[in-house]
């Protein structure tokens, strides 16, 4: 059974295009500076569609966690049980991921983590790792 | 102008499982529900169906209902589809558009694949495709996992206060003939229940079902024909996409908050004789009750501690089980808290009815937000008289 990848819109590829090359960013706007992930077809505080992209450290905190013990697609369910982190990035964005590497236990919120990418069909998708 | 009144409601028989289809559920809720109201189908001018797995626009519904409207909606805002579309209905009617509209929806377990050939389901179709899905989402449970994980995190919030909501709307479900859940739960049994998405446990969770609900809502000039008392929306809002422009919103804090000061401008929060609340998770009631201004920001867990929420009690919550108990029939879920309301509000909830029910409060929540907590909160002061 497959499991689903991302399908990259031509208002995205910058983003999976950096993650090829392992750098976390997030979509930027040049007109107003406000930043948002996941990307938007446009900037959600004044409309401009005149985005850039902005590399991030890739390194944060977890701000919430939770076990994913039944998954719905049957295709993970020989990885369960697995960890979705909500994670706060140091430059003060959010993203959801799944922690890399971790038990259930081994995490809690304001734990320092750093992002690492793992192939998922035609892009390199972003997770997490816990930071030593 | 003469108000909308609500005529009629009905539910299907809800069953763990069902052979029938969304359309075929969801047409014995509107047969049942005229029936309900005393009004022919031909009466009828308008339909919201609410819906998130139908692929099919509303007036192709409508034909396949054999209903000719003046007006049609698809209601696709998850659990709010009930009330938000009961909205618009009320705002139809009242704006001369048409005299009679049918709120509907219906549906079945959605892990049944063999009637899943004429549905979807796809809310935030992007966001789902790219980044939610490729990671092994675990569904709704995976988001309020986050939510609970840091309300808990923040505020503190015991086993205890969270299983007394679930056993209490366990105990109102036993006098609910249409509830699915009916075998006694003690906070115990809830505390040990095991854990689905950490701390989301078993007893936090609906069970999905197969059932229908439908509402008449109609114009009040036409008084004379309904067979029951009329229900009447007083203040009533939704807030959508709340916080959506923050970089890093709150996983905890819901719209509630935006909307909460308008709702009880006419009707104060200690006049409700009880709130019917979208109860998907009990920290959805914990978060509710903060939000509209019933409890304290990060309050709420010793609210529910202090407080009676019997059908005896001070503030009666879910008087007929709510979702936890009665079951979730997907998008007519949202349904279940409406449908008790009125049935409190003309005195007719037989063994379950409230001593005093004059006037309720009815929630609908529905979507998760990537960052934020619910996409959708939407909320009606419900009475029996129609200027409240």
């Amino acid at each position: 059974m497959n499991k689903p990848t991302p399908s990259p819109v031509h208002w995205d590829r910058a983003f999976w295009d950096a993650a090829a090359r392992g750098v976390l960013t997030v979509q930027r706007c040049t007109e107003c500076g406000h930043r948002q992930h996941y990307p938007r077809p446009a900037c959600g505080v004044c409309l401009s569609r005149d985005r850039t992209w902005e590399e991030l450290s890739g390194e944060g905190t977890v701000y919430s966690h939770t076990v994913v013990r039944q998954p719905v697609n049957p295709a993970f369910r020989e990885e369960a049980p697995y960890i979705f982190v909500d994670v706060l990035l140091a430059e003060g964005v959010r993203i959801v991921s799944v922690l890399l590497g971790a038990e259930p236990g081994d995490v809690a919120i304001g734990d320092p983590v750093r992002v690492t990418f793992r192939p998922a069909g035609q892009v390199d998708l972003p997770y997490f790792v816990l930071a030593p | 102008m003469t108000p909308a009144a609500i005529v009629g409601v009905a539910e299907t028989q809800f069953s763990r499982t069902s052979d029938l289809t969304d359309e075929e559920l969801m047409i014995d809720a509107v047969r049942l529900a005229l029936h309900d109201a005393g009004l022919a189908k031909h009466e009828v001018g308008g339909l919201a169906v609410g819906t998130m797995t139908l692929k099919d626009d509303s007036p192709h519904i409508a034909e396949h209902f054999g209903l000719e409207l003046d007006w049609s909606l698809k209601s696709d805002f998850g659990g709010a589809s009930g009330l938000v579309g009961l909205m618009r209905a009320k705002e139809a009617i009242e704006a001369g558009v048409t005299d009679v509209i049918v709120v509907v929806s219906g549906g079945n377990r959605a892990d049944q694949p063999e009637l899943l050939h004429d549905v979807m389901f796809a809310p935030n179709d992007y966001g789902h495709r790219s980044w939610i899905l490729p990671y092994g989402y675990g569904g709704a449970n995976t988001f309020f996992g986050l939510i609970q994980q840091r309300y808990m995190h923040e505020y503190g919030l015991t086993l205890d206060q969270l299983g007394k909501i679930a056993v209490t709307f366990r105990e109102n479900a036993q006098l609910n003939e249409n509830a699915l859940l009916k075998e006694p739960l003690t906070v115990e049994q809830y505390k040990n229940s095991r854990l689905i998405s950490d701390p989301i446990r078993r007893n936090d969770c609906v069970m999905r079902c197969a059932g229908a609900s439908a509402i008449v809502i109609a114009n009040d000039a036409l008084r004379d024909r309904w067979n029951h008392h009329a229900v009447y929306m007083g203040r009533y809002a939704t807030r959508m996409a709340y916080q959506t422009t923050e970089e890093s919103p709150s996983r905890i804090e819901t719209g509630f908050v935006s909307i909460a000061e308008q709702l009880f401008t006419d009707v104060a929060r200690e006049d409700l004789d009880f709130l019917q609340l979208y109860d998907d998770y009990p920290i959805a009631i914990v978060k509710t009750l903060e939000d509209l201004g019933f409890a304290a920001r990060g309050a709420g867990g010793q609210f529910i501690e202090r407080t009676d929420i019997s059908r005896a009690g001070t503030l009666p919550i879910n008087t007929g089980g709510g979702l936890l108990s009665v079951g979730q029939p997907a998008i007519a879920g949202g349904f279940i808290p409406i449908v008790e309301a009125v049935r409190q509000l003309r005195h007719e909830a037989g063994p379950r009815q409230l001593a005093k029910a004059d006037v309720g409060l009815v929630t609908g929540i529905g979507l998760i937000s990537y960052l934020n907590n619910l996409v959708v909160t939407s909320a009606a002061v419900m009475s029996r008289e129609s200027n409240r």
